[in-house]
């Protein structure tokens, strides 16, 4: 594949250019630091792509490697050079998507499920009811799941009169596999007093598609979720899992014309609970703070503030591997990337329960569904709670 | 090739002929401007044993071997030809043995510092070796270009005890330094100095025993900026020389503190000291009291200025490749004059020039911008003062030309043939570099 073919990537050649391979990058990247191979690190990658763009390297080689990524964008953090790495990364992601392996039926069957999420709904506990009763196998670190919570998100946890209107964007870990932190959202803001609205038609925010090359699928996803949430009268857009919020942020005006309102009004929960004035009582327990790769600096503050947590336990270079160890939009697994994210998943664990924390705060659903999964591996009596459970728990116990 | 890497496959299991892992370890500036192929495989031996084998078979088929530690890039002599591995030390990365009672570590040569020094740190003791990378560098890689500790403990070669070597040969040498501790009965000459430092040249270095300290009980620092970088530099100098020696002392010029962004305007100094809580406090009072002396102001964070200068190393590394930039050592008494004349000699041909470095080691890395034949005449100007200074020349970021015109201008044959023999005994076919 020539540059001119690729073009939607050559945008980024010049930052490309701009990467001087000193390895900053690599000391912060969580799936180097795993493997120690050069072709993981970020500056590694870089190289590949320009190796990828002068046609000097087989297109299908690199896709393995880019795929490898996890997205947490630590790499651009590190970047004395200021390049942007996770952008050029993901954009590189969906292009080479296309010269991977073809999909298998659970690739179709994913799609299938993104078009209807009434179906997808009913799916994952049928998943989950399956794997416990051994009638269906799956990959032993997907098996290994938490149990699911009783509850199940509905239109009816809309909450009712005065305050801002605010919908609350769950998405797809927060809304199928651990519907209890949506419930604890809503609930939240119901006490914060605030009118929450959450809307069943709205779907996956499609980032997992776009980064698998899936573009059409992202696009899709995105038109009709501004559709939904365009017909909806509120005053702010709040998001509980950072990857959907960078999606509707950044992925959705590219997709959607009048994405770019409902962005303005989009906004971490975390940032919004924060900026109320809520007295909150002190945290006795000791607790173990993960930050999530795709919370920013002050949403990750004001996570922190939330649950009371006062010292940076996870120093940030723990990774919880989710993005590795769930395939997104179910492509065949690769067992090189899944061994890593397990491996990552585990480390994370390890750190949590060396801690000696009884408790587990994090802001993003990903991060919590790995760890309750590592935790109930393991058999630890650790509880994993996303920050607005921990707020919660600080204002009503 | 295919029954080449069924062997090394044999020999060592952990070998990727991945097309992507290969190029990965190849810059690409390197393909492009000589032609530099990927290696046809990259091996990860896990044992001294794959790798005595490894290099042997290497000699036996005139197969070229790079060695790569925590792969920062410092490979400066790279084969031409496809006929070329890559040794990955990832894999060679156990803590053999952490001998408390003699502070002493013996570890593989694929630790990396920051595993190194945890490790160490948990046990009251530290390892003092430093990198703005030490995440990801390896003890191997510091001991084989010789890096430099914690700026007090001059490098990393201080504190080498013992090496476990392979050479081009393919034989294990088990081998001694100078620091072996008092007493110990060293049977044979001390060579471990031969190959610490040279660059993977003359042998793989695989295991080494270092040297430890005790963790200093009382560790604080210093944060300052100048109006002009030459009252920065001569400060830095008399701290420098100072009775109590900083664990760190950093140097910024104005123009790198403006590229990395840095919301001070003028030359900072950073200092660090670590050592008794009496004799710690009166030296951080002496430093403090000669940067007000020099017109600086001390300015609070010290721990957000490390990390600034971290990445200052880091951004300047990165601009090596479109600039010049090179390490330059005096004797640390000429520190100020060695800024004041890089500065001058940037003016004359009308560059700007940006430098940052460690006063008490009196080393500078300097940043040449603008017009690239001026730069290298400048360059070579710059070469010049340090050898007039009574200092040398360093070839850190892979300009292998200016340690070649070094060498031929200031080494003597006698030297020369020495080193030339050296080679001859430790790697005679070459296998480890081409020279």
């Amino acid at each position: 594949m020539s540059v001119k073919e690729c073009s939607p990537l050559s945008s980024q050649i010049k930052a490309l250019a701009s990467c001087g391979q000193c390895g900053a990058c690599a000391s912060e990247c969580p799936v180097f630091l795993h493997s120690r191979d050069k072709a993981d690190s970020p500056s590694g990658k870089i190289n590949l792509l320009q190796y990828w763009l002068e046609n000097r390297i087989d297109a299908a080689a690199v896709a393995r490697v880019l795929r490898r990524c996890t997205l947490c964008g630590r790499c651009e953090t590190a970047c004395p050079s200021d390049v942007p790495l996770t952008e050029i990364f993901r954009e590189a992601q969906n292009r080479l998507a296309r010269f991977e392996n073809p999909k298998g039926i659970s690739f179709a069957l994913n799609r299938f499920l993104l078009k209807r999420p009434f179906l997808a709904d009913l799916f994952v506990p049928l998943e989950a009811l399956l794997v416990r009763v051994k009638a269906l196998r799956v990959e032993q670190d997907r098996s290994q799941l938490p149990p699911m919570a009783s509850f199940r998100m509905t239109e009816r946890a809309k909450t009712a009169k005065g305050g801002p209107k605010v919908v609350l964007f769950t998405g797809c870990i927060a809304r199928r596999r651990l519907p209890d932190i949506a419930r604890d959202c809503v609930v939240a803001l119901s006490s914060v007093g605030c009118q929450a609205i959450w809307a069943k038609s709205q779907r996956c925010c499609g980032s997992s598609s776009y980064s698998r090359g899936d573009a059409r699928m992202a696009a899709f996803l995105a038109r009709k979720n501004t559709e939904v949430l365009n017909a909806l009268d509120y005053d702010y857009l709040l998001t509980l899992c950072p990857a959907c919020l960078s999606a509707i942020c950044n992925l959705w005006p590219r997709f959607a014309k009048d994405a770019e309102k409902l962005a303005s009004r989009a906004m971490d929960i975390n940032s919004f609970l924060a900026s109320r004035q809520v007295t909150l009582k002190p945290v006795e327990q000791k607790t173990y703070w993960h930050e999530p790769c795709l919370l920013k600096k002050e949403e990750a503050e004001a996570a922190r503030y939330l649950a009371g947590v006062e010292v940076l336990a996870d120093f940030g270079r723990s990774c919880c591997g989710e993005h590795l160890t769930t395939p997104p939009c179910g492509a065949e697994e690769e067992k090189g990337r899944a061994k890593i994210g397990a491996s990552l998943e585990q480390n994370l664990r390890d750190a949590i329960a060396a801690s000696g924390a009884r408790q587990a705060v994090s802001a993003c659903p990903h991060c919590l569904l790995a760890m309750k999964r590592s935790f109930h591996k393991n058999g630890d009596q650790i509880v994993a709670q996303h920050s607005v459970q921990a707020f919660l728990k600080r204002i009503t116990s | 090739m295919k029954t080449i890497l069924k062997e090394l496959a044999r020999i060592a299991p952990g070998i990727s002929s991945d097309a992507a892992v290969c190029a990965a370890r190849v810059p690409i500036r390197l393909a492009r401007e000589q032609g530099i192929l990927p290696p046809v495989a990259v091996v990860t031996p896990t044992s001294l044993q794959q790798v005595e084998k490894l290099v042997k078979f290497c000699v036996k088929e005139g197969i070229s071997l790079r060695v790569q530690g925590g792969g920062t890039g410092k490979i400066t002599d790279w084969p031409k030809g496809e006929r070329w591995l890559i040794l990955s030390m990832a894999s060679l990365d156990r803590i053999i043995d952490l001998d408390v009672e003699n502070r002493s570590i013996t570890a593989q040569a694929g630790v990396t510092l920051a595993k190194m020094e945890k490790a160490v740190s948990e046990k009251g003791l530290m390892a003092a070796q430093i990198s703005t990378l030490h995440q990801i560098s390896t003890i191997g890689g510091c001991l084989a270009v010789n890096r430099p500790a914690q700026a007090r403990y001059g490098s990393i070669g201080n504190f080498l005890e013992k090496l476990t070597v392979v050479t081009g040969k393919g034989e294990i040498l088990e081998c001694a330094s100078q620091n072996e501790a008092p007493g110990a009965q060293t049977p044979v000459y001390p060579l471990a100095p031969i190959f610490c430092g040279s660059a993977g040249n003359l042998g793989i270095i695989c295991q080494a025993r270092l040297r430890l300290l005790p963790a200093p009980p009382l560790r604080t620092g210093f944060f300052a900026v100048f109006p002009t970088t030459l009252a920065a530099a001569d400060a830095a100098r008399m701290i420098a020389l100072a009775m109590f020696t900083p664990l760190e002392l950093e140097f910024a010029s104005p123009l790198c503190a403006t590229l990395i962004k840095s919301q001070q305007s003028g030359a900072l100094l950073w200092g660090e000291y670590a050592g008794g809580v009496a004799e710690t406090a009166a030296a951080i009072a002496k430093a403090q009291k000669l940067i007000l002396d020099h017109d600086g102001a001390l300015l609070g964070d010290a721990e957000h200025f490390k990390t600034f200068l971290e990445k200052s190393a880091a951004f300047l590394e990165s601009r090596s490749r479109s600039y010049l930039l090179e390490t330059v050592t005096v004797p640390c008494s000429r520190f100020s004059t060695l800024v004041e004349g890089v500065e001058r000699i940037a003016q004359d041909h009308g560059l700007e020039a940006a430098f940052f470095g460690s006063p008490s080691i009196a080393r500078l890395q300097v940043a040449l911008f603008g017009n690239s034949e001026l730069s290298h005449q400048a360059d070579a100007e710059i070469f010049t003062l340090s050898l007039i200074l009574n200092g040398t020349y360093h070839d850190d970021h892979g300009r292998v030309q200016s340690r070649e015109a070094w060498l031929a201008s200031f080494k003597n044959s006698e030297e020369e043939t020495l080193q030339r023999g050296l080679k001859e005994i430790f790697d005679p076919e070459g296998v480890l570099s081409c020279r």
